[in-house]
Protein backbone atom coordinates (compact mmCIF):
# COMPACT_ATOMS: atom_id res chain seq x y z
CA UNK A 1 0.00 0.00 0.00
CA UNK A 2 2.27 2.48 1.19
CA UNK A 3 6.18 2.26 -0.23
CA UNK A 4 9.26 3.69 2.15
CA UNK A 5 12.12 5.78 0.21
CA UNK A 6 14.64 6.52 3.00
CA UNK A 7 15.46 10.77 3.32
CA UNK A 8 18.43 9.63 4.88
CA UNK A 9 20.83 10.63 1.93
CA UNK A 10 18.87 13.41 0.84
CA UNK A 11 18.77 14.98 3.92
CA UNK A 12 22.68 14.61 4.34
CA UNK A 13 23.17 16.20 0.64
CA UNK A 14 21.16 18.86 2.10
CA UNK A 15 23.01 19.62 5.54
CA UNK A 16 26.37 19.71 3.53
CA UNK A 17 25.25 21.82 0.82
CA UNK A 18 23.81 23.81 3.30
CA UNK A 19 27.30 24.31 5.16
CA UNK A 20 29.48 24.34 2.41
CA UNK A 21 30.92 27.97 2.10
CA UNK A 22 34.27 29.59 0.89
CA UNK A 23 36.72 29.37 3.55
CA UNK A 24 35.44 26.51 5.67
CA UNK A 25 36.55 23.16 5.94
CA UNK A 26 34.39 20.25 6.10
CA UNK A 27 34.60 16.84 6.62
CA UNK A 28 36.39 14.73 9.34
CA UNK A 29 39.40 14.37 8.39
CA UNK A 30 39.97 18.15 6.93
CA UNK A 31 42.55 19.98 9.30
CA UNK A 32 41.64 22.29 12.34
CA UNK A 33 39.35 24.26 12.58
CA UNK A 34 36.91 22.14 10.75
CA UNK A 35 32.69 21.50 10.33
CA UNK A 36 31.69 17.51 10.54
CA UNK A 37 28.71 16.14 10.16
CA UNK A 38 28.76 14.08 13.13
CA UNK A 39 25.21 12.33 12.72
CA UNK A 40 22.33 12.18 10.68
CA UNK A 41 19.06 10.26 12.09
CA UNK A 42 16.07 9.52 10.40
CA UNK A 43 13.36 8.84 12.59
CA UNK A 44 10.42 6.44 11.76
CA UNK A 45 7.87 7.66 9.35
CA UNK A 46 5.57 10.30 11.07
CA UNK A 47 2.56 9.36 8.82
CA UNK A 48 0.90 6.43 7.62
CA UNK A 49 1.58 7.15 4.23
CA UNK A 50 5.31 7.29 5.10
CA UNK A 51 5.09 11.12 3.46
CA UNK A 52 6.66 12.90 6.36
CA UNK A 53 9.85 12.13 7.95
CA UNK A 54 12.28 14.15 10.25
CA UNK A 55 15.79 14.09 10.44
CA UNK A 56 18.13 15.03 13.29
CA UNK A 57 21.45 15.92 12.57
CA UNK A 58 23.85 16.65 14.85
CA UNK A 59 27.03 19.19 13.20
CA UNK A 60 30.17 19.56 15.07
CA UNK A 61 32.79 22.68 14.94
CA UNK A 62 36.31 21.58 16.14
CA UNK A 63 39.33 24.14 16.35
CA UNK A 64 42.68 22.93 18.04
CA UNK A 65 43.43 26.41 19.14
CA UNK A 66 40.85 28.82 20.36
CA UNK A 67 36.98 28.50 21.37
CA UNK A 68 36.30 31.73 19.67
CA UNK A 69 37.29 29.72 16.34
CA UNK A 70 34.43 27.26 17.04
CA UNK A 71 31.88 29.91 17.87
CA UNK A 72 32.70 31.81 14.31
CA UNK A 73 32.09 28.37 12.96
CA UNK A 74 28.98 28.01 14.69
CA UNK A 75 27.23 31.15 13.98
CA UNK A 76 28.35 30.64 10.29
CA UNK A 77 26.54 27.36 10.07
CA UNK A 78 23.42 28.91 11.86
CA UNK A 79 23.18 32.05 9.00
CA UNK A 80 23.52 29.15 6.27
CA UNK A 81 21.04 26.30 7.72
CA UNK A 82 18.52 28.79 9.09
CA UNK A 83 18.40 31.32 6.20
CA UNK A 84 15.55 33.14 5.14
CA UNK A 85 15.38 31.94 1.58
CA UNK A 86 15.01 28.21 3.25
CA UNK A 87 16.91 24.95 2.01
CA UNK A 88 15.72 23.35 -1.69
CA UNK A 89 16.34 19.59 -2.33
CA UNK A 90 15.20 17.37 -5.15
CA UNK A 91 12.55 14.68 -4.66
CA UNK A 92 11.17 16.22 -1.20
CA UNK A 93 9.71 19.70 0.23
CA UNK A 94 11.39 20.98 3.10
CA UNK A 95 8.71 21.97 5.80
CA UNK A 96 10.84 23.35 8.11
CA UNK A 97 14.37 22.99 9.73
CA UNK A 98 14.08 23.85 13.92
CA UNK A 99 16.76 24.30 15.72
CA UNK A 100 18.17 22.03 18.93
CA UNK A 101 20.58 22.43 21.18
CA UNK A 102 23.68 23.30 21.09
CA UNK A 103 26.90 22.08 23.33
CA UNK A 104 30.57 23.30 23.96
CA UNK A 105 33.35 21.14 24.72
CA UNK A 106 36.62 21.33 26.10
CA UNK A 107 38.94 18.38 25.55
CA UNK A 108 42.64 17.42 26.33
CA UNK A 109 43.86 16.48 22.65
CA UNK A 110 46.04 13.69 24.38
CA UNK A 111 46.54 12.27 28.02
CA UNK A 112 50.76 13.63 27.56
CA UNK A 113 49.61 16.55 26.58
CA UNK A 114 47.87 19.93 28.07
CA UNK A 115 46.58 21.13 24.90
CA UNK A 116 43.13 21.37 23.83
CA UNK A 117 40.25 20.41 21.24
CA UNK A 118 37.43 23.09 21.22
CA UNK A 119 34.05 21.53 19.92
CA UNK A 120 30.41 22.61 19.74
CA UNK A 121 27.90 20.10 18.61
CA UNK A 122 24.76 21.71 17.33
CA UNK A 123 21.35 19.58 16.89
CA UNK A 124 18.96 20.58 13.95
CA UNK A 125 16.16 18.76 12.95
CA UNK A 126 14.66 18.67 9.39
CA UNK A 127 11.36 17.78 8.81
CA UNK A 128 10.85 16.83 5.30
CA UNK A 129 7.80 15.60 2.82
CA UNK A 130 7.92 13.62 -0.15
CA UNK A 131 6.82 15.34 -2.81
CA UNK A 132 3.56 13.64 -3.82
CA UNK A 133 0.68 13.83 -6.34
CA UNK A 134 -2.16 15.25 -3.78
CA UNK A 135 -4.87 13.09 -1.91
CA UNK B 1 -4.62 -11.60 14.19
CA UNK B 2 -3.59 -8.18 15.58
CA UNK B 3 -3.03 -5.46 13.15
CA UNK B 4 -0.90 -2.86 12.84
CA UNK B 5 -2.53 0.75 13.30
CA UNK B 6 -0.25 1.99 10.56
CA UNK B 7 -2.72 0.25 8.25
CA UNK B 8 -6.11 0.95 9.36
CA UNK B 9 -6.86 4.06 7.43
CA UNK B 10 -9.01 6.81 6.98
CA UNK B 11 -10.63 6.80 3.48
CA UNK B 12 -13.38 9.33 2.70
CA UNK B 13 -15.97 10.38 0.31
CA UNK B 14 -18.20 13.94 -0.38
CA UNK B 15 -21.44 12.12 0.52
CA UNK B 16 -23.47 15.30 -1.12
CA UNK B 17 -26.26 15.68 -3.93
CA UNK B 18 -23.40 16.36 -6.41
CA UNK B 19 -21.89 13.31 -8.31
CA UNK B 20 -19.60 11.61 -5.81
CA UNK B 21 -16.02 11.88 -5.87
CA UNK B 22 -13.47 9.17 -6.07
CA UNK B 23 -12.66 7.99 -2.25
CA UNK B 24 -9.23 9.34 -1.20
CA UNK B 25 -6.56 8.23 1.63
CA UNK B 26 -6.87 11.26 4.15
CA UNK B 27 -3.06 12.63 3.38
CA UNK B 28 -0.72 12.65 6.03
CA UNK B 29 -2.80 10.75 8.85
CA UNK B 30 -1.03 9.80 11.87
CA UNK B 31 -3.84 8.67 13.63
CA UNK B 32 -7.28 7.43 13.83
CA UNK B 33 -10.06 6.25 16.07
CA UNK B 34 -13.56 5.06 16.03
CA UNK B 35 -15.84 5.03 19.32
CA UNK B 36 -19.02 3.06 19.06
CA UNK B 37 -21.24 4.12 21.66
CA UNK B 38 -24.97 2.92 23.00
CA UNK B 39 -27.00 4.73 25.31
CA UNK B 40 -27.34 3.68 28.90
CA UNK B 41 -31.79 4.45 29.54
CA UNK B 42 -32.08 4.27 32.76
CA UNK B 43 -35.49 1.96 34.08
CA UNK B 44 -35.05 1.78 37.29
CA UNK B 45 -37.99 0.18 39.63
CA UNK B 46 -37.59 2.65 42.57
CA UNK B 47 -38.52 0.09 45.33
CA UNK B 48 -35.28 -1.87 43.82
CA UNK B 49 -31.67 -0.85 45.38
CA UNK B 50 -30.06 -1.09 41.87
CA UNK B 51 -30.37 0.97 39.10
CA UNK B 52 -31.42 -0.88 36.42
CA UNK B 53 -30.61 0.23 32.39
CA UNK B 54 -31.78 -0.73 28.85
CA UNK B 55 -29.31 0.14 25.71
CA UNK B 56 -31.07 3.33 24.47
CA UNK B 57 -29.40 4.97 20.42
CA UNK B 58 -26.40 3.32 19.63
CA UNK B 59 -23.85 5.99 17.84
CA UNK B 60 -20.68 6.35 16.78
CA UNK B 61 -17.68 8.67 16.57
CA UNK B 62 -14.53 9.09 14.62
CA UNK B 63 -11.03 11.26 14.98
CA UNK B 64 -8.54 10.95 12.36
CA UNK B 65 -5.62 13.14 13.03
CA UNK B 66 -3.34 14.16 10.05
CA UNK B 67 -0.81 16.87 9.66
CA UNK B 68 -2.14 20.31 8.12
CA UNK B 69 -1.94 20.27 4.08
CA UNK B 70 -3.47 23.18 2.01
CA UNK B 71 -2.68 21.04 -1.13
CA UNK B 72 -4.89 18.02 0.30
CA UNK B 73 -8.03 17.68 -1.35
CA UNK B 74 -9.50 15.00 1.17
CA UNK B 75 -8.68 17.65 3.49
CA UNK B 76 -10.38 20.91 1.59
CA UNK B 77 -13.51 18.46 1.10
CA UNK B 78 -13.75 18.23 5.25
CA UNK B 79 -13.27 21.75 5.74
CA UNK B 80 -15.91 22.16 2.85
CA UNK B 81 -18.25 19.75 3.85
CA UNK B 82 -18.00 21.13 7.51
CA UNK B 83 -19.15 24.31 6.18
CA UNK B 84 -21.83 23.17 3.98
CA UNK B 85 -23.22 20.93 6.65
CA UNK B 86 -23.10 18.14 3.88
CA UNK B 87 -22.33 14.28 5.57
CA UNK B 88 -19.22 12.54 3.87
CA UNK B 89 -18.59 8.90 3.12
CA UNK B 90 -15.82 7.04 5.27
CA UNK B 91 -14.07 4.18 5.68
CA UNK B 92 -11.59 3.58 8.66
CA UNK B 93 -9.88 -0.16 7.49
CA UNK B 94 -8.34 -1.01 4.79
CA UNK B 95 -9.62 -2.50 1.45
CA UNK B 96 -7.80 -6.03 0.81
CA UNK B 97 -7.34 -7.34 -2.45
CA UNK B 98 -10.21 -7.78 -4.60
CA UNK B 99 -11.61 -4.84 -3.57
CA UNK B 100 -12.40 -6.58 0.53
CA UNK B 101 -12.93 -4.45 2.90
CA UNK B 102 -11.84 -4.73 6.86
CA UNK B 103 -13.12 -1.76 9.07
CA UNK B 104 -15.72 0.71 9.68
CA UNK B 105 -17.56 2.19 7.26
CA UNK B 106 -20.69 4.65 6.54
CA UNK B 107 -21.93 8.12 6.53
CA UNK B 108 -21.10 10.94 8.92
CA UNK B 109 -21.33 14.30 9.56
CA UNK B 110 -18.25 16.63 9.76
CA UNK B 111 -18.36 18.26 13.58
CA UNK B 112 -15.17 19.43 13.73
CA UNK B 113 -11.77 20.38 11.97
CA UNK B 114 -9.60 21.80 14.94
CA UNK B 115 -5.78 22.67 13.81
CA UNK B 116 -3.20 22.84 16.43
CA UNK B 117 0.12 24.96 15.86
CA UNK B 118 3.13 23.59 18.16
CA UNK B 119 6.39 25.28 17.99
CA UNK B 120 9.06 23.10 16.21
CA UNK B 121 6.22 20.87 15.23
CA UNK B 122 4.61 20.35 11.85
CA UNK B 123 1.09 21.68 12.10
CA UNK B 124 -1.67 19.07 12.73
CA UNK B 125 -5.44 18.59 12.43
CA UNK B 126 -8.10 17.06 13.87
CA UNK B 127 -11.18 16.09 12.02
CA UNK B 128 -14.39 14.74 14.03
CA UNK B 129 -17.29 12.96 12.42
CA UNK B 130 -20.32 11.95 13.83
CA UNK B 131 -21.96 8.83 12.40
CA UNK B 132 -25.28 9.39 11.54
CA UNK B 133 -26.24 5.60 10.52
CA UNK B 134 -24.99 1.96 11.70
CA UNK B 135 -21.38 1.59 11.51
CA UNK B 136 -20.73 -1.29 8.73
CA UNK B 137 -18.14 -2.19 6.51
CA UNK B 138 -20.43 -3.25 3.80
CA UNK B 139 -22.26 0.40 3.73
CA UNK B 140 -18.53 1.49 2.25
CA UNK B 141 -18.89 0.28 -1.69
CA UNK B 142 -15.53 0.76 -3.70
CA UNK B 143 -15.98 2.15 -7.00
CA UNK B 144 -13.80 1.17 -10.38
CA UNK B 145 -12.63 5.46 -10.10
CA UNK B 146 -11.46 4.75 -6.45
CA UNK B 147 -7.90 5.12 -5.74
Amino acid sequence: MSTFTSSIASAFKLIRNALTRQGVKIGGTAAYPRVEIHSVVEDAPQTKDNSVRSVTATVECVSAEKVADVVTLLEGNTEKLFADAGLVLIGWDVIGIVPGQVRLFDEQQSLDSAAVFYRVLQDVTIWLELKKNNS
Amino acid sequence: MNTLGNNIRAFIRYAGEAAPDPMHWLSGETSNSVNRTAEAVEVSDKRDPWARFIAGKRGGTIEITVYADKDSEAQTTMLENLAAGVPVEFLIGKVLADNEILGDGGIAIVTAVSDTNDFGAVASRTISLTVTEELDPNAYEIREEDE
